[in-house]
């Protein structure tokens, strides 16, 4: 139901990013998104592709990675993406674990169209 | 036309010739979590207790809060998509308590660190020892939103049933503790109160269960030291 809102918040720290760009000349946009979020990704991309427009991000595409959800055992240190049901270590079938990561909602990335008047300070990837 | 995409990696989907990539790796809610961070050094710097209270609606939070403030000197923030209905059951006890409407943003079913930071900057001026959030009641959404708290509790009642930690465990592994409340209905609910617990932990080793029961005014008393000790050691942290 948050998603609207977690919308809200990608869009404000987008434009907030871009600065001086255009928000027309975002392409796409990458967002992480962890599997341990309360986050539903069909309803965060239905949001942003409200909202973008509106904000002036008329050609933005989102594309959404879902991360997984890692714990560690704290007995033989093995890392291990939970099933469903059970969240202790496969392999030494130790319960005492440590949760890692999966809770991520970041931007990992936003695409600009080069222009003209392009940003020259934005970092080049190889 | 919007696409939707979906990659379980990246790798072979870099930026094409003619854009430029900015790389980012950034908090989605970074606008929420500096304000958080600013509340969570105001209220740890005065040694005050920040507790941020959630469960589903109806699962016992306001009656929790209750009966720890006959112990405890507390002062609330209480969150509702609407009404006052809460904060006038602290008001008539004499507990200090503020009210947050969502109902002005979107009838949210979750606080924001921004939405309530100037309430509990007034609510520090009450001198309390401990402030409790009553968020808004939802099992989901207040979990991806801190709020400077020290402790995410779960109010999690009897009657709620027994598959909710598997069914919903971002609440479940954000809780910090979880209170298992209404344990008078056990007997009646067929639920196997150990059985709970096995659950939650399996989900969230580290978590910390307590239970009570509105009925059993003596229940009140573990989670009212266990509060203590944790508002303690708190203190301990700035004078050392
Ligand atoms: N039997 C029993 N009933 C309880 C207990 N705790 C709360 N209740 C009842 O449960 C109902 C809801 O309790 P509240 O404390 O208002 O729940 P809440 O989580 O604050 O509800 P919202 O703020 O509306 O989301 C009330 O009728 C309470 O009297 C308990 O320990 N045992
Ligand atoms: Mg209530
Ligand atoms: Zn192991």
């Amino acid at each position: 139901m948050h998603e609207y809102y977690v919308a809200k918040h990608t869009i404000y720290q987008i434009k907030k990013e871009l600065g001086e760009i255009d928000p027309n000349l975002v392409k796409s946009v990458g967002l992480k998104i962890g599997k341990m979020s309360g986050i539903i990704p069909d309803a965060l991309n239905m949001y942003l592709n409200l909202i973008a427009p509106e904000e002036g991000l008329t050609n933005a595409t989102f594309d959404i990675v879902l991360a997984p959800v890692l714990f560690q055992c704290n007995d033989c240190k093995n890392v291990f993406e939970p099933s469903r049901e059970l969240f202790w270590c496969p392999k030494c079938k130790s319960s005492n674990v440590t949760f890692i990561s999966g809770n991520e909602l970041e931007i990992q990335y936003i695409d600009v169209e080069n222009s003209t008047n392009n940003n020259k300070e934005v970092e080049r990837t190889t | 036309m919007k696409r939707m995409l979906f990659f379980e990696h990246l790798e072979g989907h870099g930026p094409s010739e003619d854009v430029t990539r900015i790389n980012l790796g950034k908090n989605i809610l970074q606008a929420n979590d500096e304000v958080a961070h600013e509340i969570f050094h105001l209220y740890t710097d005065r040694g005050v207790f920040l507790t941020n209270v959630m469960g589903s609606p109806g699962s016992g939070k306001t009656t929790l809060i209750k009966a720890l403030a006959k112990h405890l000197k507390i002062a609330v923030l209480e969150g509702d998509i609407a009404s006052s209905v809460d904060s006038i059951e602290f008001a008539k006890i004499g507990v200090p308590v503020v009210q947050v409407n969502t109902d002005v943003y979107g009838s949210a079913c979750h606080l924001e660190a921004p939405w309530i930071a100037d309430k509990l900057r007034l609510l520090v001026e009450y001198k309390p020892e401990f402030v409790f959030i009553e968020n808004v009641g939802n099992l989901v959404c207040p979990s991806d939103f801190n709020l400077g708290e020290h402790e995410r509790l779960l109010v999690y009642s009897i009657p709620e049933g027994f598959d909710k930690p598997i069914k919903y465990p971002p609440m479940f592994t954000k809780a910090t503790t979880v209170v298992l409340t209404k344990v008078d209905l056990a007997p009646v609910m067929e639920l196997d109160i150990e059985k709970f617990k096995q659950s939650v932990r399996q989900i969230n080793p580290n978590v910390q269960i307590l239970t009570f029961s509105a009925k059993d005014e003596d229940s009140i008393s573990p989670i009212v030291t266990y509060l203590e000790g944790k508002r303690q050691a708190l203190l301990n942290s700035l004078s050392s």
